[in-house]
């Protein structure tokens, strides 16, 4: 997440656009700016289960990242209109789907869909005119995990909303190294351009460290609301 | 004014709108009047600091359909959202506060 948000503030000013692909060293909980902490989250199943739990700086709900390509995308060329701006960026992920044979579709506001499901979510933040999107491509969905960690009021309501993601959301079965490769060759489609490898800059880890240090390590941070 | 029978009510609602919205709501039990509320949930707001001033927009206000239409409407003159709009949010405020009177 400091790293995503260095990126804005440092790249997004310059003209360049910048594609993050990533992945989690162990599994962990974002949630949604918007959303409550402890509405969302069984923090003590959570901090029992050694995954770490933290907000983020765009809107949407929670995700259990864990078995998905996770990717961000930093520029200062985007269309004004928000779903517009959605859909060109998730572009990348349908053309980069394609490429594995998988016959995608945008689904508004932030979604991508391969054949009715879910398979990525998005959400997005504008700051200071440069645009944060972060996205998930889901590799693998582990519903019952997930739900363990996230909070449903009744047991009854848990059985109705496994069921519900299980319908409603899918992993693309393929692996890390073939989705982020199907994506590289996406984005390229998708803005008519090459790709550059880049590494952060000793200034950019220093500032990636500052915004850890005072934002996402911060309790007051992911406990604000 | 006789406020000795006053008393703040706090009330969870949660609604589903286009996203889902969970208004926790601490009201004046006489006057009807918003002393706190905090809003939460999936939804989308741009810019993200407008959540802030919707909320302190809100302090103060009754709980009656027109009041809260023009103060959420004033709060969010410059913001967009995905997930609700003003009639809808002002629907599930109204709903925490038990309903229109």
């Amino acid at each position: 997440m400091a790293v995503d948000e260095c990126l804005l503030y440092r790249y997004g000013v310059t003209g360049d656009t910048v594609l993050r692909i990533y992945g989690w060293s162990r599994p962990c909980i974002t949630i949604g700016y918007f959303q409550g902490v402890r509405e969302e989250v069984n923090l003590d199943r959570c901090e029992h289960s050694q995954v770490d739990v933290v907000r983020r700086i765009t809107g949407g709900g929670a995700v259990f990242h864990d078995m998905e390509v996770t990717y961000s995308l930093v520029t200062s060329r985007f269309h004004s209109d928000i779903m517009e701006s959605y859909r060109s960026i998730c572009d990348m992920v349908v053309l980069g789907l394609g490429y594995m044979g998988l016959d995608a579709l945008f689904s508004p506001l932030n979604d991508v869909t391969v054949n009715g499901r879910k398979v990525c979510g998005n959400a997005q933040t504008r700051k200071g005119g440069a645009l944060l999107q972060h996205g998930t491509i889901l590799l693998d969905v582990d519903v019952e995990k997930m739900f363990s960690l996230l909070n449903v009021p009744t047991t009854k309501i848990r059985d109705k909303a496994i069921a519900d993601v299980k319908e409603r959301v899918a992993g693309i079965g393929r692996t890390f190294e073939q989705t982020t490769d199907a994506l590289r060759r996406g984005a390229q489609d998708a803005f008519g351009c090459g790709l550059d490898s880049m590494s952060l800059s000793g200034n950019d880890i220093a500032e990636c460290k500052r915004i850890m240090a005072t934002r996402y390590s911060q309790r007051s941070w992911t406990h604000k609301r | 004014m006789d406020t000795d029978q006053d008393s703040t009510v706090v009330t969870t609602h949660v609604a589903k709108l286009e996203k889902m919205v969970r208004i926790r709501l601490d009201y004046s039990s006489q006057f009807r009047t918003i002393r706190h509320i905090r809003i939460t949930g999936d939804f989308f707001m741009h810019p993200e600091d407008s959540i802030d001033d919707l909320e302190v927009g809100l302090l103060g206000a009754e709980l009656k359909r027109d009041a809260l239409r023009q103060r959420i409407s004033l709060a969010l003159a410059d913001t967009r959202c995905f997930g609700f709009d003003v009639e809808s949010l002002t629907g599930a405020i109204l709903n925490a506060g038990g309903g229109e009177p």
